[in-house]
C-alpha cells in the first residue's frame, strides 16, 4: 500500500524548496559577514601603524631627525594607498555578491554638484584646478546619489592622480528626450590603454571574469570596476573615449525622468 | 580640568593606540572592553564623551549607543563611532543608531582630535 512520503523519509538529494531558500539565505548571510570580518581584519592593524606612524612623526614620542621624519611621512602615504585598495577591494566584493542595494531618492543635479564642488579637496601636492562646466537649471531626479557620487569622485580622483599637467574637467548636461543625466570627466593627459577602453565600454562584457578584473583594476584601471559596476546598478553605463596625447574622458549616463518642480 | 573619555574597545592593539592618542591629546581615559561595560561606566562615571568601537562580541557599540540614549541620564553623552565598518551607508547606519560622528578605521590622532573638539565644542554650545 502506497501513502505519501513524509518530508523525512525523502532522499537525501532530493531538497524542498524551502530548504534551498533557507540554504541560499544562509549563504549571503555567510558573505555579508564574511565582508564585515575582513574590513575589521584588514582595517583594524593599519590604525595600529598609521596611529604610531602619525605620533612619531608628530614627535608626540620624542625628538627625530629630519631623515626619519620624511621617512615616516613615506610610511603614511604608502599605508594610505594600501587602505585606498582595501576600501576597493572590499567594496568591489559587496557589488560582486549584490550586498549593495540602491536606494533612490529625489535630488536636484544642480544642487548635488554645487556640493561636490564645494567638498572638493585637491591633491595636497599639486596645483591643481578642476574645471567644473554645468547648467544652474539642471532638473530634481530620481536616483541613487549617493553611488552616483562615489562614481565621480572615483572618476575625478583618478583623473586627477594621474594628470601630471594639464585640466580636469566635469560637465554635466540633461537631456530630456532620452530622460537621462550625462556626466563627463575628462583629462588632458592620461592615455588609456585600448583594452581598458574595451572593457569599460562593453556592456555585455562579462563582469566577473578575472581578465576583466584585472584590467579595471590594475594600474590607470584602478577603481574602474567599481565605477563600472556602480554604474550598471543604477540603470546606467560607462564608455570612455581616449586619445594619445589628448587624454581621455570617462561618459557615465545615467537615467531619471526629470520631476516637475 | 581634563575632559573625560569612555573609550569603548575590545581588541588590545586598538586599545593601546587610542588610548596613547587620548592621552597626548589631553584627555583622561577610561576603558570598557564591550558594550555592557559602556553603558555601566557611561552611566556611573558620567563622561564627556564616548569613542565607540561598533564590532564588539556580547553587545556591539550600536546596542550600546541605544540603550545609553535611553537612560536620561546618558542621553546627551556624545558619542562617536570609531569603527571598521566602512562600507558606503555605514557612517549613516552610525548616525541613525545614535551615535553623533563617526570615523573610520584606521585614523591618526589628528583625525580623532578634530572629531573629539567638533563634538565637544557641539555639546557646550547646546547646554549654553
Amino acid at each position: 500500500m502506497s501513502r505519501p512520503l513524509k518530508a523525512e523519509e525523502k532522499s537525501a538529494g532530493e531538497k524542498t524548496l524551502e530548504q534551498k531558500i533557507l540554504e541560499l539565505e544562509r549563504a549571503n548571510q555567510v558573505k555579508k559577514e564574511f565582508l564585515t570580518i575582513m574590513s575589521r581584519e584588514l582595517r583594524t592593524p593599519l590604525n595600529t601603524v598609521m596611529g604610531y606612524t602619525a605620533m612619531i612623526k608628530e614627535k608626540l614620542l620624542g625628538e627625530i631627525n629630519a631623515q626619519q621624519e620624511k621617512a615616516l611621512a613615506k610610511v603614511l602615504s604608502r599605508a594610505n594607498d594600501q587602505l585606498r585598495i582595501i576600501q576597493s577591494v572590499l567594496y568591489a566584493s559587496a557589488l560582486e555578491s549584490g550586498e549593495v542595494k540602491t536606494e533612490n531618492h529625489e535630488i536636484s543635479l544642480a544642487d548635488f554638484l554645487d556640493n561636490l564642488r564645494s567638498s572638493y579637496k585637491g591633491p595636497l601636492d599639486k596645483e591643481f584646478k578642476i574645471h567644473w562646466d554645468y547648467p544652474s537649471d539642471l532638473p530634481v531626479v530620481s536616483t541613487d546619489s549617493l553611488k552616483l557620487r562615489q562614481i565621480l569622485e572615483h572618476l575625478i580622483e583618478n583623473a586627477v592622480r594621474f594628470t601630471a599637467k594639464g585640466r580636469v574637467t566635469l560637465s554635466a548636461r540633461y537631456s530630456p528626450g532620452t530622460k537621462t543625466a550625462e556626466f563627463k570627466v575628462a583629462d588632458t593627459s592620461i592615455e588609456i590603454p585600448k583594452e581598458v577602453v574595451q572593457a569599460i565600454s562593453e556592456k555585455s562584457r562579462q563582469m566577473d571574469s578575472s581578465e576583466t578584473i584585472l584590467l579595471l583594476y590594475g594600474g590607470v584601471g584602478l577603481g574602474l570596476y567599481i565605477v563600472k559596476k556602480s554604474a550598471a546598478i543604477l540603470g546606467g553605463e560607462v564608455r570612455v573615449e581616449s586619445e594619445p596625447g589628448k587624454g581621455s574622458t570617462f561618459i557615465v549616463t545615467i537615467p531619471g525622468e526629470a520631476v516637475p518642480s | 580640568m581634563k575632559k573625560r573619555i569612555l573609550l569603548v574597545e575590545d581588541d588590545p592593539g586598538t586599545i593601546d593606540v587610542v588610548g596613547k592618542e587620548l592621552e597626548f591629546l589631553g584627555y583622561e581615559v577610561t576603558l570598557a572592553k564591550n558594550g555592557i561595560e559602556a553603558v555601566a561606566l557611561a552611566a556611573s562615571e558620567l563622561p564627556d564623551l564616548i569613542v565607540m568601537d561598533i564590532l564588539m562580541p556580547s553587545m556591539d557599540g550600536l546596542q550600546a549607543a541605544a540603550q545609553i540614549r535611553k537612560d536620561p541620564k546618558t542621553k546627551d553623552i556624545p558619542i562617536l563611532a570609531a569603527t571598521a565598518r566602512a562600507m558606503p551607508g555605514d557612517r549613516e547606519k552610525c548616525l541613525k543608531g545614535g551615535c553623533d560622528d563617526y570615523i573610520a578605521k584606521p585614523f591618526t590622532h589628528t583625525e580623532l582630535g578634530a572629531a573629539i573638539e567638533g563634538l565637544l565644542k557641539n555639546r557646550s554650545r547646546r547646554s549654553l
